[in-house]
């Protein structure tokens, strides 16, 4: 399947399942998210689009999951593609390369069917880029093992938390189930829920995924292809608030002229179009760096960090000039302008700070290959 | 082998043609020029060095064979741009072989093509490019300079500025204005003249850089044969616009950006402030924007190599690089203190030292030539919102 072709599909599914009205009633869930659009998309097959296809998912490669990304932050999906079908298929494959299990066909399976969702637990204070894999200890409890510490802000729909932890100060990925108990949760700007846990959970059955160098290795590079389709949605989130305030622009009139008419606005717009084509040049070429060097999002470095930190600059100044551009409409919450801007500051917050990124991009080795 | 024989160059794969251009240049390029930005080539300094790139056939990477040029094509053209940047070669505006050749290879009679183009590519002939005038610039179709026809030739009269290299140069293409029509971008015509035609006086305007490469040219009655029109009489606009290959691109390259982000990690190396600036949000955000402007221009060439160039990407990527640039040596200006006031090297006898003012000089008319900035949102804004109601 061509990436263009993914693309219209998905703009044309969209269009019928998704709409602000959806966006408005996600404040009322009690999760946050409504699960009848996440299992359609499951539907569609792009919960599993990543899963290699012995997973039962369809093996694409991530250039097609951050495409598909840019589209759902083009419809406005808060939905966290992301962080609930990429971030776990790449776990999940990683654990495969190590060693296949009945185990992971089923979790595959589940994962790529909606039937179960999982999320990456990796967070373990505010502003963090890498996980803190002491933070969350494995301890032996009877005859089985529990795992003990603190992770946050994992999203609230997932029914299981696949969790970075040390085993005696060996690093692991460690299945377990949404906890219940001793967990604080949080709304966060645009409806969605977020969850805190000073977790006591039972670790399940085959639960260790993945152990020593082969976790050490996957999870930044988990989290590196988790922030590029995060860029990728942001671009297009970026690009749908361009293009709905050049629409406003051109209907408004004021002062007896359309707002698109004034030389003003439209070098405003055209700053947002350049906010989007940078952020958009940087997620392919990060994309580029990714491949060229075959082993992993990890390796790509300096690309991804700069992406991620241009992504999340891109959306929030694309969604302040749209609220500037709206006027009072751009501050009513029920406006595409406002409900972009709350689905903006909860997207970027998923993608890291900026400033960390920033400073990660600009290693010495990378500056000196800039300069010349 | 003769490598640079344009059939053996096609038979090299990228990489080793890149290395056949590298060491050929290495080999041949004095070292006491490999200041880029800072330094601009003298008229007979820019002549030494296209007939050293013409003996050793690396002139006119874009020009097509047939006209004397190598003909390569646009992948292989930026290549040898990324080489010669790579290098840390000086300035050279070579504005015959970037502006005009383009314009005679289209427009031009077979006449003109076998008198000017061979005269460019070897260096003899140095033209300067006559379009600005003191009520045209950024509006250059408001330009007012008349030509009157008179038999054979137009007697010429009126005022171009801004005009490059004209004290050094021997020719100079010209827009001038033939007739008044409804629309002012008819009615102009493109024309060819040597420089030591009487009635013409070159006045240089010194730049903040400490140049003396601007001028004011004069016209008094200046008579130019009708055989020097290129293109037809009143379609000097149409004429004007014609520009080839990677040139299209270069202007919006971010090659000065990045030459002067190598200057200001010289600065920081040489007052040893790496330490404090590695988190400075200044410099994070220099680089940042320097990032950004070389991902879009990467994927602007790649457009121009798939033939896929949108309407507005020159414009796009000329805004995010010379803004890139001006930033760069803002912050260099600044962290260098009173050095940045200082001409030439802040110390004689350090070999990092530079002249912090001059790059600093030099970045401030980046947006304004090539189109300035506030013109290419306009022209963004005609392909992203529509043109504007008129007024």
């Amino acid at each position: 399947m061509s990436a263009k072709l993914l693309q219209d599909s998905a703009r044309a599914f969209l269009r019928d399942a998704h709409d602000m009205e959806r966006l408005r009633q996600r404040a009322g869930h009690v999760h946050g998210w409504d699960q009848t659009l996440w299992r359609q998309m499951a539907e569609m097959g792009w919960i599993g689009m990543r899963l290699p296809e012995p997973l039962g998912g369809a093996g694409l490669d991530l250039a097609m999951a951050a495409e598909l990304g840019s589209v759902l932050g083009e419809a406005m999906v808060p939905d966290p593609f992301a962080a609930c079908a990429v971030m776990p298929s790449a776990v999940l494959e990683a654990a495969w390369a190590c060693s296949p299990s009945d185990r992971l066909v089923d979790l595959g399976r589940q994962l790529a069917s909606a039937d179960a969702v999982l999320a990456l637990a990796w967070q373990g204070g505010y502003g963090a880029l890498d996980p803190d894999w002491s933070q969350v200890r494995i301890t032996s409890a009877g005859a089985g093992l529990r795992l003990r510490g603190r992770r946050m802000l994992v999203e609230a729909g997932a029914t299981h938390w696949l969790v970075p932890a040390s085993a005696d100060g060996c690093a692991c990925v460690v299945l377990v189930n949404a906890p219940r108990a001793g967990v604080l949760r949080q709304r966060a700007s645009d409806g969605s829920v977020l969850v805190t846990a000073e977790l006591d959970e039972a670790v399940l059955s085959d639960g260790i995924l993945l152990r020593g160098d082969a976790a050490t290795a996957a999870v930044p590079a988990v989290l590196a292809e988790g922030r590029l389709v995060q860029a990728a949605t942001l671009c297009g989130l970026a690009q749908r608030l361009l293009e709905v305030s050049i629409s406003h622009a051109r209907d408004r009139r004021q002062f007896g002229e359309a707002l698109a008419d004034l030389q003003v606005v439209r070098h405003r717009l055209v700053d947002m179009h350049l906010q989007v084509e940078q952020a958009n040049a940087l997620w392919r070429q990060a994309l580029a760096a990714v491949d060229a060097r075959g082993d992993g999002a990890a390796r790509a470095g300096s690309a991804l960090h700069a992406a991620s930190a241009r992504a999340a600059d891109a959306a929030l100044s694309v969604a302040r000039s749209a609220a500037q551009i709206h006027g009072a409409m751009g501050y009513a919450q029920d406006s595409p302008a406002g409900m972009g801007m709350v689905l903006a500051m909860r997207m970027v917050a998923a993608v890291g700070p900026a400033d960390s990124h920033r400073r990660r991009a600009a290693t010495r080795t990378s500056l000196e290959a800039l300069a010349r | 082998m003769n490598l640079t024989t344009a059939e053996a160059l096609d038979a090299l794969s990228d990489e080793a043609f890149r290395n056949a251009f590298s060491r050929w240049l290495a080999e041949h390029y004095p070292e006491a020029w490999r200041q880029p930005v800072l330094l601009r080539l003298d008229a007979e300094q820019e002549r030494w060095w296209v007939r050293t790139l013409q003996k050793g056939g690396w002139r006119a990477p874009g020009l097509p064979r047939a006209a004397g040029g190598m003909g390569l094509s646009l992948a292989r053209q930026l290549i040898c741009r990324d080489v010669l940047e790579q290098h840390r070669v000086a300035r050279v505006f070579d504005i015959g072989l970037q502006l005009l050749a383009p314009i005679l290879l289209q427009y031009g009679t077979p006449a003109q093509q076998a008198c000017y183009l061979p005269r460019i590519l070897s260096g003899e002939d140095r033209w300067c490019q006559g379009y600005s005038e003191p009520g045209a610039g950024s509006d250059l179709a408001s330009l007012r300079m008349r030509a009157e026809r008179s038999g054979d030739r137009f007697i010429l009269n009126g005022q171009k500025i801004w005009t490059s290299d004209a004290a050094s140069a021997s020719h100079i293409f010209l827009l001038v204005r033939t007739s008044t029509e409804e629309r002012k971008q008819q009615g102009i015509t493109f024309l060819l003249a040597t420089l030591d035609t009487p009635g013409i006086t070159v006045r240089p305007i010194a730049n903040l850089s400490g140049e003396q490469d601007f001028c004011e040219v004069f016209f008094d009655d200046v008579p130019v044969p009708a055989t020097q029109v290129v293109g037809e009489v009143g379609q000097g606009w149409q004429v004007a616009k014609t520009l080839l290959g990677v040139e299209r691109l270069m202007t919006g390259s971010p090659s000065l950006a990045r030459h002067a982000f190598g200057y200001l990690m010289r600065l920081i190396d040489a007052l040893g402030i790496w330490p404090r600036m590695r988190h400075d949000e200044r410099l994070l955000r220099a680089v940042a924007d320097l990032q950004a402007a070389m991902a879009v221009y990467d994927a602007v060439c790649q457009r121009a190599v798939h033939g896929a160039l949108r309407d507005a990407d020159y414009s796009t990527i000329k805004i995010l690089s010379s803004e890139a640039f001006q930033r760069i040596t803002e912050l260099t200006l600044d962290l260098a203190q009173e050095r940045g006031a200082l001409q030439g090297a802040w110390d004689p006898d350090d070999p990092a030292a530079f002249d912090v003012g001059r790059l600093f000089a030099i970045a401030r008319p980046a947006t304004v030539y090539g189109g300035a900035g506030e013109v290419q949102r306009d022209i963004i804004a005609r392909s992203l919102i529509g043109p504007p109601a008129r007024r």
